[in-house]
């Protein structure tokens, strides 16, 4: 036996079990999250970025279209001399140049796009330039030369070249939009893919963690039914043996107070047999086969005035003697004796008294042990009347 | 659970009988005398009388036909340590419609002849 209790393997073993699971599923349960956080991340710049670049396109757009308006304004003006055409021009030209700005500022993390902006600014600036010459000119009522200035112009393609290098940044900017999208839709997929991933994997784990629990309580439940069933056998046993017990001690009880009762019923029979021998007033002697007194009753130590010890183991001879005869060993009783022969009526002197003598043999099996001497005194004289 | 009233002026008898028949699931109330017997019959009456022939007060034949008065089907034992002649102790119990058995006799068969007249 063991001096102290051992933990349970299985339990160990289980327990390990559901632990590296719960750990695989938190291990899935990070990975997700790193990988959501750092998309989520990727997804807010990217965003930063398309806003910036929608900026940047629109900035090329308002760039054309206040670089056209100014012309405009500037030809009314030439043709109208009216102020509010010129103040137009100048708002025109003046919101091109913040858009130019704000279309360098915008690109100033490509140089390769900011350099061709600003070329493009260099081309809008001229434009202003030849504006406010051809201001000038109607101010200070030049027609000739307002003429030759807005002739000049006309043949020139600054405006066509102006258009179409901000329309190529635009269609630049717009295919690296598209280039980005895809890359966030690839991001956006990845991104569901590993979610997907992680929960069905994870749903995966918590099946297996459910079917070890599961297969864990099975075994359980067969163990404890098993020591259940041990246990009622055991108590089984433990009943049988206990009513075994139970039945052989009854029957010992049984057998001791069988025996107590035959011995207390010996005991009645002897002293009962012995009250009538002690009872009876005639003379009882128990003798061996040689006459040897072993037992006697009260009448002969009434008779004799002797006490029992005195008595006990003597020869018969001592208390009886045959008158008239020379046999003080009683040969006739001792023969009688060995023949197993009653002897009735012998006549015989028993503390200087007359007696009549009856000896029986006493038998145990057919076999002669001893004898049994009865003798009644013969009456005293009665007193004499005169 | 059968009761047995056992009326005997000896002690050991009374303790010794009592204690088998009751291990054998019976309920015994023992007592010295027949005035016992009749006080404790006024508590419970019982199912069987054994009584011994020579008592202090009485004797068992005279105890047993004053107590069928009040127990006229309640069946008994005369049980005696004193040897009766057979003859004689047959013709006695028959006239008074007893079971004679002699304490010389083993418990099983006194046993034995109490369930008999219990069934």
């Amino acid at each position: 036996m063991k001096g102290t209790t051992d933990p349970d393997p299985m339990k160990d073993i289980t327990l390990s079990r559901i632990l590296g699971f719960f750990g695989a599923i938190f291990a899935v349960v990070v990975t997700v999250a790193v990988v959501a956080v750092v998309n989520i991340n990727r997804a807010g710049a990217s965003r930063d970025w398309v806003n910036q670049t929608y900026a940047t396109i629109s900035a090329f757009e308002d760039i054309l279209a206040t670089a056209r308006a100014g012309d405009t304004d500037t030809r009314m003006f030439a043709l109208s001399g009216d102020d509010r055409d010129l103040t137009a021009a100048r708002e025109a030209f003046g919101a091109m140049d913040e858009h130019l700005q704000i279309a360098e500022a915008l690109t100033r993390h490509t140089p390769a796009v900011q350099a061709a902006v600003s070329e493009v600014a260099v081309l809008a600036r001229q434009r202003v330039t030849l504006a406010e010459a051809v201001w000038q000119a109607r101010r200070e009522n030049q027609p000739e030369r307002l003429r030759q200035l807005l002739a000049d112009d006309a043949g020139s393609a600054a405006i066509s070249t102006i258009k179409r290098r901000l329309e190529k940044l635009r269609d630049d900017q717009f295919a690296l939009l598209r280039e980005r999208e895809q890359v966030a839709y690839r991001q956006a997929q990845t991104t569901r893919w590993v979610v997907g991933t992680g929960v069905a994997g994870n749903l995966v784990l918590f099946c297996a963690v459910g079917w070890l629990i599961r297969d864990d309580l099975r075994t359980r439940r067969r163990a404890a039914l098993a020591l259940e069933e041990a246990n009622a056998r055991l108590e089984e046993k433990v009943r049988i043996r206990t009513a075994d017990l139970t039945e052989a001690n009854r029957r010992l009880s049984a057998e001791n107070l069988e025996r107590k009762w035959a011995a207390q019923s010996q005991d009645h029979q002897l002293r009962y047999n012995q009250a009538i021998v002690k009872s009876v007033n005639d003379l009882v002697f128990v003798l061996t086969r040689t006459l040897t007194i072993t037992r006697l009753n009260p009448a002969v130590l009434r008779a004799t005035g002797r006490e029992e010890t005195d008595l006990l183991s003597q020869p018969l001879a001592r208390v009886v003697s045959l008158p008239g005869t020379p046999d003080p060993a009683l040969s006739a009783l001792t023969r009688a004796l060995a023949e197993g022969r009653d002897l009735p009526d012998v006549q015989v002197v028993i503390a200087g008294r007359p007696a009549r003598l009856n000896l029986f043999p006493l038998r145990d099996r057919d076999k002669v042990v001893g004898g049994i001497a009865i003798a009644q005194l013969e009456p005293l004289p009665g007193p004499t009347h005169s | 659970m059968k009761r047995i009233l056992h009326i005997d002026d000896e002690a050991d008898i009374r303790e010794v009988l009592g204690a088998y028949l009751q291990c054998e699931g019976y309920e015994v109330v023992s007592v010295a005398s027949p005035t016992e017997a009749f006080q404790a019959i006024q508590q419970a009456k019982p199912d069987l009388v054994i009584c011994d022939l020579q008592l202090d007060e009485s004797d068992g034949l005279q105890t047993i036909d004053r107590l069928r008065v009040m127990l006229p089907d309640v069946p008994a034992i005369l049980l005696t340590g004193v040897l009766l002649d057979p003859h004689v102790a047959q013709a006695t119990v028959q006239k008074r419609n007893l079971v004679y058995l002699e304490k010389t006799q083993p418990l099983q068969r006194i046993l034995g002849e109490i369930r008999r007249l219990l069934a």
